[in-house]
């Protein structure tokens, strides 16, 4: 399983160097405000991981990677840990940057910061444990509309929560959610696995 | 273990093609050729060799084990048609993930290999031109040292030198007498050279499988006028085509057949000319 992390990892290297001067330019644009910084973390994992699905699709990794001991599952099972990796590593980056930058402004504020970025982390990890069942069953070029889908869904349904429902409550909601949320993200990504790991043992190509 | 590789019985159905009753047996030791037309259902035997298809009925041992057995991957190199790394990556790299991958991963091996076949470890996989690719399939598929090769018309679309490299490779394997190679391929002259036994599938159908000296010394091919033909009964021959000027008569038993017509000429076959006769011969 190791290889198939490493595989991973060494993709999301290539790719890192491709989109090198696009991370500097927005790095300068909004360097001022650290805040803006938080977009990024999700930006790596999420693109990044996305764009490891496309590069074996185009080459059909799947197939070589089945002929492999334990290939179908060390294929969801690793695709989960680099996950983990390429989001810890990401997070942890930004937000050492994020501290650095409010120390010299002058305006830390720890807690807050903390909480926004495990937050951010969070619905992003919910996101990708609802979007990678999909792309194992039908590939990324066709989960693609689907995961478009889901991102607009949750916006929709965010935002229509916010509409019918007084601040007050939803601040109210929010104080109970952050406690509960860990648990609802960490059921969420246990059933993707396992669903994933389901939908791979039948996959036939 | 005397045989490697052990299909019994494999059915598959797909709305448009049927795999019927294959049966395909691999000593060790031993190099098959699996021959047949594009869509014959060589790739398809092959995914249900490894796995990749799963919904088949009949059973498939690798080293009298299960193939469902994840075990016997450890002892089987793959090369299969436009399936391998992300081309993004660099030719390098394949040795620390094949590392996380095989037990028996050869680093020394593997970049031995490279030198040997002058490929450039630092160059990207995207970089390289189709011939080189197959070789560098080739190294991979054997550096974690396999007792079972397969590979998926290694040769197709190589030059006769790209060719001549990967057949030195098989070579080079197939000297250890425990190790077997089962390639498919429609370039029947490769297998001419290396081959020991011959498989043909026909339309999802074995239609012959034997050792390659059986199908050289008993099968032959005719070459006669209408006259002659109409003289022949049909359990004298396997099947026949006619051309512009003669027939071309597919005869399985060469001896016995000259017993019987002993004033006419039976030719040497080729592979290319069994395969075409079988397939479009009447």
């Amino acid at each position: 399983m190791k290889g198939f992390i490493v595989k991973d990892l060494l993709i999301v290297k290539e790719n890192l160097k491709a989109s090198l001067i696009i991370l500097g330019v927005y790095l300068l644009l909004f360097i001022g405000n650290p805040s803006n910084l938080s977009f990024l973390p999700p930006f790596m994992s999420f693109y990044l991981m996305l764009s490891t699905f496309s590069y074996d699709e185009l080459n059909k990794w799947e197939s070589y990677a089945f002929s492999f001991p334990s290939g179908r599952r060390n294929i969801v099972l690793s695709k989960y840990i680099s996950t983990f990796i390429l989001t810890l590593i990401s997070y942890a980056l930004i937000f050492v940057l994020s501290i650095g930058i409010s120390l010299y402004l002058h305006n830390l504020n720890f807690g807050e910061m903390f909480i926004t970025f495990l937050a951010n982390m969070a619905s992003i990890i919910f996101l990708l444990s609802i979007i990678y069942p999909i792309i194992f069953k039908f590939g990324i070029e066709k989960a693609r509309l689907a995961i478009f889908y889901v991102v607009v869904g949750i916006v929709l349904l965010f935002t229509l929560v916010g509409n019918f429902i007084s601040t007050n409550i939803l601040n109210s909601i929010f104080k109970v959610f952050i406690y509960i949320m860990p648990f609802i993200v960490l059921g969420t990504l246990i059933l993707s696995y396992l669903l994933s790991i389901k939908i791979m043992a039948k996959k036939e190509l | 273990m005397t045989n490697i590789l052990e299909i019994k019985n494999l059915n598959k159905k797909y709305p448009n093609f049927t795999l019927k009753d294959v049966n395909i047996t691999l000593p060790k030791g031993a190099i098959m050729g699996f021959i047949g037309e594009n869509g014959a259902g060589k790739t398809t035997t092959i995914k249900a060799i490894l796995n990749i298809i799963k919904d088949y009925e009949g059973s498939i041992k690798l080293f009298d084990k299960d193939n469902n057995d994840e075990v016997v991957k450890e002892d089987i190199g793959v090369v299969l048609d436009e399936t391998f790394f992300s081309e993004i990556l660099l030719i390098k790299d394949i040795n620390p993930i094949m590392q996380g991958i095989f037990k028996n991963w050869d680093s020394n091996l593997f970049f031995k290999y490279l030198d040997k076949f002058n490929l450039n470890k630092n160059q990207k996989i995207k970089t390289l031109s189709k011939g080189m690719k197959k070789k560098l399939e080739i190294i991979t598929a054997i550096s974690h040292h396999p007792k079972l090769l397969i590979l998926d018309e290694p040769t197709s679309g190589l030059d006769p030198v790209a060719r001549n490299d990967v057949m030195e490779l098989f070579q080079s394997f197939i000297e250890n007498e425990d190790c077997a190679i089962f390639f498919s391929t429609h370039i029947t002259t490769d297998l001419e050279h290396i081959a020991d036994y011959i498989t043909f599938i026909n339309e999802g159908k074995i239609v012959l499988s034997k050792t390659k000296d059986e199908i050289i010394d008993n099968y032959g091919i005719v070459k006669c006028k209408s006259t002659d033909f109409q003289k022949f009964f049909k359990e004298d021959y396997l099947k026949y085509r006619k051309n512009k000027y003669e027939y071309e008569v597919l005869v399985e038993n060469k001896k016995e057949f000259k017993k019987k017509y002993h004033d006419l000429v039976i030719d040497k076959i080729t592979l290319e000319d069994l395969m075409v006769l079988m397939i479009k011969g009447e």
